[in-house]
């Protein structure tokens, strides 16, 4: 047998110290991870940063300035507007992550699919696909909302049937250059079945792109569910959610510019989060990829 | 014969975040007017660094660090970069691996062969009469026709000629060809070959050739020189080379090769991988894989020295390697 | 035709063709032009003994690799038949093939896209042996040991990822994949076309030395003559999707029967630089596989061909014994 000593292999430890170099020369990585937590932190113990209940109203302060008392002021019931931001974290964080999950979830079993069989099968989604593709996100959902009535659930049945898209097109590319690869021709050769290749070796290597974009689509569909609620077509009154605070306060921005000014910057601050973790990510996959 | 390009103490370096990597490290040759001098080597010893520092074309992030380069009288290290617009094409032509890198998908052959031609006092008519020919002399049949196309309507061989073509255009004195037939069949590489070992006599050109196949080398170079890590290890006329060896790296090469005597018979390969180019030791990067390997090898760096006239080694035991044969038997006592 | 089991050579492929149909554009179905076929691999037929190396070589575009990849059922073959010990794996389908699967194997060109990137070696090989039941869960250890050892890794090496490692290295991991079901036919696919010189000649030895341990059967697929040269014992040379010439390796090398088979060694670069010529081994380049010839594949750049010779297609016929040319003028007789 050929004894060959193999000594020029690289240290287990260099890589090791890769991984954390990578920690510390993404900033956006650090950045999103702390600003996301801290969005986490809020909406997991709203109770305990929060002083006021977000609903209870206090007729003797309506529309009060931001003091130390009511950080954020007060609106027009009297309701600590600092208290209802905390609170509608949840809100709009639950929002975020489910309207994000069922379609990267769908899509990219979909993309999967069209990418790894292709022919008729990819035909039929792709044309599918493009129909869906013709129209703006935003009027699609809104006229799918419209046609089952406001409300928290049916925003996000809207957005399930909508936010596929860009997943499976995303996924669908990712796999038509993995299906060629050798390692996908050795598992077929070694006798493996369709699904646990695509599970098994397509899925993981065509997901990093999913998952840098999914981060992405958080703020997005955060922005959407507080549209829709602005619109009052998502979340109603008086339950705290960043749009439709904002779109109460709107009656009183001349004279109370904090109900809206504040949910609107929570918005910008989780926005951001999400968006650098989502950066930091991207920078993080690919590394890991080769 | 006089050089017509000569290369001292080149030094390219590579500017990770957090290494350095010195793609070339000192290497000094020059080439002589006429001939054909090969840079041979495995992927990553710097060959081709070498090559594109002498256009000045090295990636980010990439510099040449220190050295010098000069052609007809003048440091092309330290060149403007106007200056290295006129020596680009026009002094010194270049030719890749793959044309269809080098050649502009959306401009017919004619186009770009006419741009080569910028800064000359020729009318259309000339220089579509220089062209035709020029495409005919590469050895593309009905010029006439295929000047009119596009590179994706050439074959692969057909593109290589273009690129060929092209980089001829202006009549450079020295060609520099960075692996110029390795993503090409065997039947069109020996057409390749052939074709630049004749422009050269045809054009009185000089030809800079890197590769990493000894085949070609042995078919196209007067003079090769060897690299590893970055430095040069041997240098010889390619006769010499391989015939009397006198690099452990270089009787390496040429025993790692199926010379095709005897079936079966177990090839002599190079123990181990080439090493790390970030984190070099103070010795000869060639020390750990080196079967002549002494005690000097680890400490220190061994300079070039001259085996013969000519013959240039950098080893600390150069006469380990006494009476070794190569692939070829020696001049002279050739049968 | 004859299918007694017992007469079956180890490997014997008969009459295998793959024919790829190309996208047939608008235009073309306004036009009713009928649909452009590839006829890739075309009517290809050799056998192997057991223990043999066969080597396969041809330019790009000669159907080499179709080939390969046909016979493992990579792609479906058109036509053909596939005896493998006596069993024809062409026919088999489901459940059968998955079985029969175990017993041939293949080794891919590039290194670095025949690992999975996400998989560390232990995972990987753990995967294959579990599928196939080749050993229990508590054996997988020790097995996944044995096979780095016999492709000269040390077992430290197994919790590793395909990016840690060197062209070289990778290539033996996907060799002990391949070895991991205990194959007895291995197809290897320019096995060493991408790597180095120098390690290039530690994964030839490699090769040689497990061939010999395990008793393997070969099919070497190579661009490079010197490569096939030194590796194998007899050699197949395809052209435009049929093999022209077929014999013992240092026969062919030594004389040429295939015209073809002759440019071929010609336009391989000789190792000493006093021998150099200044004629072309062959002018052009192979037409496209879509409109062949008529005739002989060969004969529009054969510097033999006569009338016949674009008429009619020379069959793969024995020429001298044991030497099989596809060439109606055949160099020697």
């Amino acid at each position: 047998m050929d004894t060959l000593d193999i000594t020029a292999l690289p240290p287990a430890a260099l890589n090791r110290k890769k991984k954390i170099s990578i920690w510390k020369k993404s900033p956006s990585l650090n950045a999103g991870v702390v600003m996301v937590g801290l969005v986490l932190i809020f909406a997991g113990l709203p109770g305990l940063i929060a002083a006021f209940s977000p609903t209870s109203q206090d007729a003797d302060h309506i529309l009060e300035a931001p003091s130390l008392a009511h950080p954020f002021g007060t609106d027009n019931f009297g309701r600590d507007v600092f208290a209802r931001v905390v609170h509608g974290t949840r809100i709009d964080l639950t929002i975020g992550l489910l309207a994000t999950l069922v379609p990267f979830i769908t899509g990219s079993l979909i993309g999967l699919i069209a990418g790894y069989y292709g022919k008729w099968v990819d035909s039929v989604l792709m044309r599918i696909l493009d129909i869906f593709m013709a129209f703006p996100f935003i009027v699609l959902v809104i006229a799918i909302v419209a046609i089952l009535g406001p409300g928290l659930n049916n925003l996000y049945i809207a957005i399930w049937l909508v936010g596929w898209k860009d997943y499976a097109r995303l996924v669908r590319s990712e796999v038509m250059v993995a299906k060629n690869a050798e390692y996908v021709q050795a598992a077929k050769i070694l006798g493996f079945g369709d699904l646990r290749i695509l599970l098994r070796h397509i899925l993981p290597n065509v997901l990093s792109v999913s998952i840098v974009f999914a981060a992405a689509d958080v703020v997005m569909c955060m922005l959407s569910g507080a549209s829709l609620s602005f619109l009052g077509l998502g979340v109603q009154p008086p339950t705290p959610e960043w749009g439709a605070i904002i779109s109460e306060g709107r009656a009183y921005l001349s004279q109370a510019w904090w109900i809206c000014a504040f949910p609107g910057l929570a918005l910008v601050f989780a926005g951001t989060g999400f968006s650098l973790l989502g950066d930091g990510l991207s920078d993080l996959l690919r590394t890991k990829g080769r | 014969m006089d050089p017509i390009l000569e290369v001292a103490e080149l030094k390219t370096w590579f500017f990770a975040k957090d290494s350095t990597v010195k793609a070339v490290d000192g290497v000094s040759f020059s080439i002589m007017q006429g001939e054909t001098f090969g840079l041979v080597g495995e992927s990553g010893c710097g060959k081709s660094a070498t090559c594109r520092s002498i256009l000045r074309l090295v990636h980010e992030p990439g510099r040449i660090v220190s050295g010098s380069i000069t052609y007809k009288g003048q440091d092309l290290v330290k060149l403007s970069e106007e200056g290295m617009r006129k020596i680009r094409g026009k002094e010194i032509g270049m030719i890749f691996q793959e044309p269809m890198t080098a050649l502009n998908p959306v401009l017919k052959i004619k186009e770009q062969i006419f741009e080569s031609f910028e800064g000359m006092r020729m009318s259309t008519a000339q220089k579509y009469e220089r062209a035709i020919e020029l495409l005919r002399i590469i050895g593309i049949p009905t010029p006439e026709v295929r000047i009119e196309e596009y590179a994706h309507q050439f074959s692969g061989g057909m593109r290589q000629r273009a690129m060929i073509a092209i980089a001829l255009a202006a009549q450079p004195k020295l060609l520099l060809a960075d692996e110029p037939t390795t993503a090409l069949d065997v039947t069109i590489q020996d057409q390749i070959i052939k074709l630049i070992n004749s422009l050269k006599t045809r054009l009185g050109m000089s030809v800079l050739l890197v590769t990493h196949d000894l085949g070609v080398v042995s078919q196209m170079c007067d003079r090769v020189a060897v690299m590893y890590a970055g430095f040069i290890m041997e240098l010889a006329d390619t006769i010499t080379l391989f015939s009397e060896p006198r690099h452990p790296y270089t009787y390496g090469l040429i025993s790692s090769l199926p010379s095709g005597k005897e079936r079966g018979a177990r090839l002599e390969p190079i123990q181990g991988a080439p090493p790390d180019l970030g984190s070099l030791g103070p010795g000869c990067p060639f020390a750990p894989r080196c079967r002549f390997v002494g005690e000097l090898c680890t400490r220190t760096m061994p300079e070039m020295r001259e085996v013969s006239p000519g013959h240039m080694s950098r080893c600390h035991y150069i006469e380990k390697m006494a009476g070794i044969k190569g692939l070829i038997e020696p001049e002279g006592r050739a049968s | 035709m004859d299918t007694h089991v017992a007469e079956k050579q180890y490997i014997q492929v008969e009459g295998l063709s793959k024919t790829f149909k190309l996208k047939h554009p608008i235009i073309d179905i306004l036009m009713k032009k009928p649909r452009k076929l590839l006829k890739a691999v075309d009517d290809v037929s050799f056998t192997i003994e057991k223990g043999e190396t066969l080597g396969l070589v041809g330019e790009s575009g000669c159907g080499k690799s179709t080939l390969a990849r046909t016979i493992v059922r990579l792609y479906e073959p058109d036509q053909g038949k596939i005896f493998f010990d006596g069993l024809d794996i062409a026919a088999l389908e489901g459940k059968a093939l998955r079985e029969e699967r175990k017993k041939f194997q293949m080794i891919f060109q590039d290194p670095y896209s025949s690992l999975n990137p996400r998989m560390s070696v232990r995972d990987m090989l753990t995967e294959v042996m579990l599928f196939h039941r080749i050993c229990t869960r508590s054996e997988v250890d020790h097995h996944i040991a044995e096979l780095l050892r016999t492709v000269g890794m040390s077992e430290a090496t197994a919790e590793r990822f395909p990016g840690e490692f060197s062209g070289g290295q990778r290539q033996r991991l996907g060799i002990a994949r391949a070895l991991a079901l205990n194959p007895s036919f291995i197809i290897a696919d320019e096995p060493v076309s991408a790597l180095d010189v120098s390690i290039q000649a530690q994964v030839i030895n490699l090769l040689a030395d497990i061939q010999e341990a395990l008793n393997l059967t070969l099919l070497f697929i190579s661009h490079d003559l010197r490569v096939v040269r030194h590796v194998t014992h007899r050699v197949a040379v395809m052209y435009l999707g049929k093999i022209v010439e077929m014999a013992e390796t240092e026969a062919l090398f030594k004389e040429a029967a295939h015209p073809y088979t002759k440019v071929l060694i010609k336009a391989a670069p000789v190792l000493d630089p006093r021998n150099r010529t200044r004629e072309y081994a062959i002018e052009g380049e192979p037409p496209s596989p879509i409109n062949l010839p008529a005739g002989c594949r060969f004969n529009p750049r054969c510097s033999y061909a006569k009338d016949i010779c674009r008429r009619e297609e020379p069959r793969l016929e024995e020429v001298k014994p044991g030497r099989l040319a596809a060439c109606h003028f055949p160099l020697i007789a």
